[in-house]
């Protein structure tokens, strides 16, 4: 028998080595669930992140990923019920609100205890609460959400021993008192940053100990955290709910670059990929498999993007020349640049949002014609004279938007020059009195309510000298009596209105051109349910469960 | 010797104050770290307690001054970011990074010179122009590219090695490491190989070796024992210098493979603008630098008698 020569061999092999590398190794999935149809326990669920995590601290934690593992780590005393996204009790039992809406009563359910068998009573609350204010003992980044409590002011400049507004009657009651009526307050009493901590624990082991080995009084502990790789989060055989959690563990991938994330879901070796581990790429060959389809979940973030033009700068001073900017950006072509991954917007409040009124009037659109007639009745028939900068800085499709956002402007006669700025440079001079003309920029909820954005981004207390969160310096005194009285307003279909009032006469003086609200986009192993989840947390999986034992996936079985 | 060390020493720890002085200033210019620690949703109010908090509020040659009290103890200074000492933070770090080093340390040279001695022993023939063409082609593939057709290939689609990441027991973390070693590798590899030839390839034609030819040695016996050892010399001097180079390459390849060790968190910092971070990890890039420097050197006066006395 003749034997291959050496080089056939070679190019033969290399042959195959070519081909197998362009055949999608997972174009289904490796494994389903076993068939149940209600709720099981146990199972460890993997996720990942392409950050690290920086701290465990509820009152510390603000950036994404501390959050959703704060989250599961603590409870506070009231949450979100998540399908109609309502305020209800979490570790109080009940609360009520007095007739003037100034006083808040938290009762707190019997036998809490932290995750170390240390009780929480009204007293150890308040303890808590007041470490969580006190700029001296940590540096909480949403303090400003509870100013309006009586006496706060007072106690974070070290001026009072304690908050005079929030009292203790009794073990299980704790008073809140406003010193004026906050529609929000509610809202800001599910963030994270209230969640209650041992303090005898805290200031034994100090802040950053604590931040590393937190004891909390969530559904869940923690097992280990190996720093930049992976924290492994356990069921809390302490929690005050019996029926939750259902998992057995959480186990964090931490600093797993997005292009890994995806190789890794599609081998099975992660069970939920969300949507910063889909690239472009990635999407695009999910969506082009049939298998799974039924695994992609699709829903509105309570986010909005767009371009912020500082209105103290001339000639964005003019209100026409901003409306002819928003009304010359093509936001369809721009969905389409992220293969609708991103809805158009032409108004502040995302879909979803209490208050979204998707027949806005007088929405920004596409209109080209109507864009240069604005520009001829603002005094420019030819065009802006010059050329203007856009700062941008990183995340997903910003050049591409950006460019789209040049050749839409020069179309009208606008001339614009991309600038590109580091995210720190960015933040610095984008929120600066008179520093930039116009910036891509957008904002993400704190909590589902329309002030959140409109009184965050528009309300001209907002538009300080420097770190101005009313990034386009928009100055309306109408507009700020009206939102400061939709801010007490306790009616809620009349606040709302409010609201929808004040949207109007922000999309008619265009300080910012909207864009889109962007879709959240994650997808599961077939044997992961995720169970209700908060409309706020965005990474929650405090109600899910695994479909155990896994078997090898069959297309078109039953989920 | 002694004033030979004290003064390369000396001149390391200069070099390192440099450095550190000069990170220090320009990533102060970089942009406002308040900004990076909270994003971009906290209120001023909440900006200035923060500031307040961690000293930022004080002028730059207070900063300055504090930071150097603290670095002359030893002190690195408190991560913005993980609200932890830089020292703890890279020593969790530093044995993750050295792992990936030493792996790639051990195949650059077991391989490289293994290539560059079997070339020169056959010099001129197609044996020799394939590792040498292959040398040239490897050293110019960057390791981002080289890092991430591994991935997709020898890891994704064939399943021979983890996704990225670290793993879990210790046998685990070598299996983890071992494509990213590989990646770091391959480009000194080359580097190593045509060093390894052009040294031996002179070395070759020395009387010495023609008199053991003469004497009947065969070919392996006169190049791994004879000649080889001279060849060496300049090898060991790559050798210190690209292991200082080695810890600032990881930058790359750990986060190309989610490796979590010193080059992640200075990728990472460098992106949140953790000065205490970023001017931590350059003190200890620079002394790793310096210390492979200083080891080469020694290394070298100690193999050579020459330098030594010289």
């Amino acid at each position: 028998m003749r034997s291959i020569p050496r080089r056939s061999a070679l190019a033969l092999c290399a042959a195959w080595m070519t081909f197998a590398a362009c055949k999608d190794p997972y174009p289904t999935p490796r494994f389903s669930g076993a068939g149940a149809t209600s709720e099981r326990r146990g199972g460890t669920l993997r996720v990942a992140f392409d950050t690290d995590l920086r701290t465990l601290d509820p009152a510390q934690a603000y950036d994404e990923l501390s959050t959703a593992v704060v989250h599961h780590l603590n409870d506070t005393l009231v949450d979100y019920e998540p399908n109609t996204g309502a305020i209800v009790p979490q570790l109080a039992e009940r609360y009520e609100l007095s007739t003037d809406q100034r006083t808040y009563t938290f009762v707190l359910r019997p036998n809490l205890v932290f995750s170390d068998g240390t009780p929480l009573d009204s007293r150890a609350f308040v303890r808590s609460f007041e470490r969580m204010l006190n700029p001296r003992k940590v540096p909480c980044p949403g303090t400003s959400f509870y100013h309006l409590i009586d006496g706060a002011d007072a106690f974070a400049e070290g001026n009072a021993q304690h908050i005079t507004g929030v009292t203790t009657p009794d073990a299980r009651t704790i008073v809140i008192r406003l010193s004026q009526p906050d529609q929000t307050f509610l809202n800001a009493m599910a963030m994270s940053f209230t969640s209650p901590v041992p303090v005898d624990y805290v200031e034994r082991v100090g802040n950053d100990e604590f931040a590393r080995n937190p004891i909390g009084i969530g559904p869940f502990v923690l097992e280990r955290w190996e720093m930049g790789s992976r924290v492994v989060i356990r069921r809390n055989p302490r929690y005050w709910n019996p029926q939750r959690p259902l998992l057995d563990k959480i186990v964090y991938e931490l600093s797993l670059a997005r292009h890994l994330q995806f190789m890794r879901f599609q081998r099975a070796d992660l069970d939920h990929a969300n949507d910063y581990a889909l690239t472009t790429a990635d999407y695009l060959s999910l969506n082009a498999q049939p298998a799974w389809a039924p695994y992609i979940h699709r829903a509105a973030e309570m986010a909005m993007y767009g371009v912020a033009i500082n209105c103290e700068l001339p000639p964005f001073d003019n209100a026409n020349v901003r409306r002819a900017i928003s009304f010359a950006i093509d936001r369809d072509a721009i969905a389409r640049s992220r293969n609708y991954r991103i809805r158009p917007l032409g108004g502040i409040y995302p879909p979803g949002l209490p208050g979204y009124d998707a027949h806005l009037p007088g929405a920004h659109e596409y209109d080209p014609e109507r864009a240069r007639r604005e520009l001829r009745e603002g005094g420019y028939p030819n065009g802006l004279p010059g050329e203007h900068e856009l700062w941008l800085t990183e995340g997903p499709g910003a050049a591409v938007y950006g460019q789209l956002f040049q050749a839409d402007l020069a179309r009208v006669g606008i001339r614009i020059r991309l600038k590109f700025a580091s995210f720190p440079v960015f933040l610095e001079m984008t929120q600066r009195r008179r520093a930039v003309a116009m910036s891509f920029t957008g904002w993400n909820m704190d909590f589902p309510d329309p002030s959140n954005f409109v009184d965050t981004l528009f309300h001209s207390r907002n538009a300080t000298e420097e770190h101005a969160q009313n990034q386009s310096f928009y100055r309306n005194p109408a507009l700020d009596a009206l939102l400061d009285r939709a801010r007490v307003e306790p009616d809620r279909a009349r606040r709302l209105s409010m609201y929808q009032e004040a949207e109007r006469i922000v999309v008619r003086d265009a300080p910012w051109a909207f864009m889109f609200a962007p879709q959240k986009i994650e997808v599961d192993q077939p044997y992961v349910h995720r169970g209700d989840h908060s409309p706020v947390y965005p990474h929650d999986l405090r109600n899910a469960w695994m479909d155990l034992p896994l078997r090898p996936f069959v297309a078109g079985a039953r989920r | 010797m002694t004033s030979f060390l004290l003064r390369r020493i000396l001149a390391a720890l200069a070099i390192v104050w440099a450095v550190s002085t000069l990170s220090f200033f320009v990533t102060l210019k970089l942009g406002d770290p308040v900004a990076t620690i909270l994003g971009p949703r906290a209120s001023a109010r909440d900006r200035e307690n923060v500031r307040r908090y961690y000293g930022l509020d004080q002028p730059t040659y207070v900063q300055y001054g504090r930071y150097m009290a603290r670095l002359s103890k030893g002190d690195l200074g408190m991560s913005y970011r993980y609200r932890r000492p830089v020292s703890t933070l890279i020593a969790e770090r530093f044995p993750r990074t050295l792992l990936l080093a030493v792996m790639s340390i051990a195949f650059e040279v077991i391989v490289g010179v293994a290539l560059g001695a079997l070339a020169a022993a056959r010099k001129g023939t197609r044996t020799d122009q394939t590792i040498m063409a292959g040398a040239f082609v490897t050293m110019s593939l960057p390791t981002f590219i080289t890092g991430k057709v591994f991935l997709l290939v020898l890891a994704y689609y064939f399943g021979l090695f983890p996704i990225g990441g670290y793993g879990v027991t210790m046998l685990d973390h070598v299996y983890h490491a071992l494509l990213p070693a590989l990646a770091i590798s391959l480009l000194s590899t080359a580097a190593y190989a045509r060093l390894a030839r052009n040294e031996l390839v002179e070395i070759l034609q020395a009387e010495y070796v023609r008199t053991a030819r003469a004497k009947g040695l065969s070919e392996p016996v006169i190049v791994v024992k004879h000649a080889l050892r001279n060849a060496m010399l300049p090898i060991v001097t790559s050798l210190g210098l690209s292991f200082g180079a080695l810890f600032t390459g990881a930058i790359v390849t750990e986060s190309i493979f989610a490796w979590p060790g010193v080059g992640r968190l200075a990728f990472d910092s460098v992106s949140g603008l953790d000065v205490p971070v970023i001017v931590g990890c350059v003190i200890f890039g620079s002394f790793g630098i310096q210390l492979g420097n200083l080891l080469s050197d020694v290394a070298y006066a100690f193999l050579d008698p020459r330098i030594r006395h010289g």
